[in-house]
């Protein structure tokens, strides 16, 4: 009768809903990190195209790159995205900039916090808190956050934009989906800038990878820009579970060989 | 830069393409086609983020010392594969292996760094690499394999 009853209450306590999170969300909450090295993982390591990604994948399995290093075949995905999958997306005057000189504009050697897409697709530690009214998002780079408003609101009358923008956010099934406004013009990890009218929809799924039930996280960011896109560019990544990482602070940060 | 054959030396220029020298924001900043080896005393450690720095004094071939930086990879990713604050004692001689800077200065970008003990430690875009390069040897045999069937 006794464990009967213990039996009932556990039950009834399952069903009950965690406090300050709505019913029927995906659990996204924790920290993610990167994937183990995999082919596609690690050319989407700092953000990829997504047409780029499948570029990668369709000669990985082709027979007839059986005898070609990854390297090699990593080289021509990207060449493929830097010279055509990119560029067929950009406007004129994107074109004009595109790609930027890296060396004569480094973009990680650079001692200043990064801009809105490399930010979103940062490799490393990542961390994600769910709650009723927000979720909130902690990068190990940069330790930036942000916060996803999912109460509805709009941007306050005297907003303005940012490095990160204003995000609001909203749960479709398994997927948490995030609409950006307001980010401040920036360059990319993938050659192009953005203008200030960047718009980025962000789609963060949970699946199921090798080893593991639930334990990684995709992005699918979608962005769009009337001055540099002339259609939506899709971009992503991917993270793994990593409930033992840690996010440090930056410190001293010095430009490599300076 | 003087060529030492002494605690320094210098590779040759490799023709092999690294992968981990597409993965390196730093093109313009070291000189990813080629290799110096460094041996020397390690005199301070900032295992810091964004990037990590190794100081080390350095003999060269007239007797003289001469202070060296080996750059890497920041906290993040050192912390995953080992690299603690306290992973060198005091005044511990290492072998550190990396590209050269591109302006002449006494810094290279790490590839990898082997301890007194013999310890190694190699760029964690490095280790990434075989895995990855083993993963595509495997998927090419299935793919070879199922297209004979």
């Amino acid at each position: 009768m006794h464990r009967g009853l213990i039996t009932i209450t556990l039950l009834v306590c399952a069903q009950l809903p965690i406090p300050g999170m709505a019913q029927n969300v995906p659990d996204l909450s924790g920290m993610w990190s990167d994937p183990p090295p995999r082919a596609e993982d690690a050319f989407c390591h700092v953000g990829c195209t997504i047409e780029g990604r499948n570029y990668l994948t369709q000669i990985l399995d082709d027979p007839a790159n059986i005898d070609r290093p990854y390297a090699e075949l990593r080289e021509e995905a990207e060449q493929k995205q830097l010279t055509e999958i990119i560029p067929s997306h950009l406007t004129p005057v994107a074109l004009e900039s595109f790609p930027m000189n890296r060396s004569a504009a480094p973009l990680s050697t650079a001692c200043d916090p990064w801009g809105f897409t490399r930010q979103v697709l940062a490799p490393h530690a990542f961390e994600i808190t769910q709650h009723e009214d927000r979720v909130s998002f902690y990068y190990s780079e940069w330790t930036a956050r942000r916060t996803i408003f999912l109460d509805g609101r709009k941007p306050p009358a005297d907003f303005e934009s940012s490095l990160l923008g204003f995000s609001v956010g909203h749960y479709e099934g398994d997927t948490l989906v995030v609409e950006t406004i307001g980010i401040n013009a920036n360059s990319s990890n993938a050659g192009f800038a953005h203008s200030d009218q960047l718009s980025v929809t962000e789609r963060y799924t949970r699946v199921d990878d090798r080893g593991g039930t639930g334990n990684r996280l995709e992005v699918e960011a979608i962005l769009q820009d009337p001055v540099t896109f002339q259609k939506p560019l899709h971009m992503g990544r991917a993270w793994t579970w990593a409930p033992s990482e840690e996010i440090y602070p930056y410190e001293s940060c010095i430009v490599p060989s300076d | 830069m003087k060529s030492f054959i002494g605690g320094v030396f210098i590779l040759s220029a490799y023709l092999l393409t690294s992968i981990a020298q597409a993965h390196h924001s730093f093109r313009g900043v070291f000189d990813f086609s080629k290799h110096t080896t460094l041996r020397g005393t390690v005199v301070k450690f900032d295992l810091l983020n964004p990037h990590a720095r190794v100081f080390m004094e350095v003999v060269n071939e007239n007797g003289e010392t001469e202070q060296w930086v080996v750059e890497a990879p920041g906290k993040l990713s050192l912390a995953r594969r080992g690299w603690t604050d306290d992973m060198f004692g005091d005044r511990e001689v290492i072998t550190a292996t990396g590209n050269p800077s591109s302006t002449g200065k006494m810094a290279i970008w790490l590839e990898d760094l082997v301890l007194n003990d013999g310890t190694k430690f190699i760029d964690p875009l490095v280790s990434d690499d075989e895995a990855i390069e083993a993963e595509r040897r495997d998927r090419a045999q299935r793919a070879a394999e199922q297209s004979n069937n």
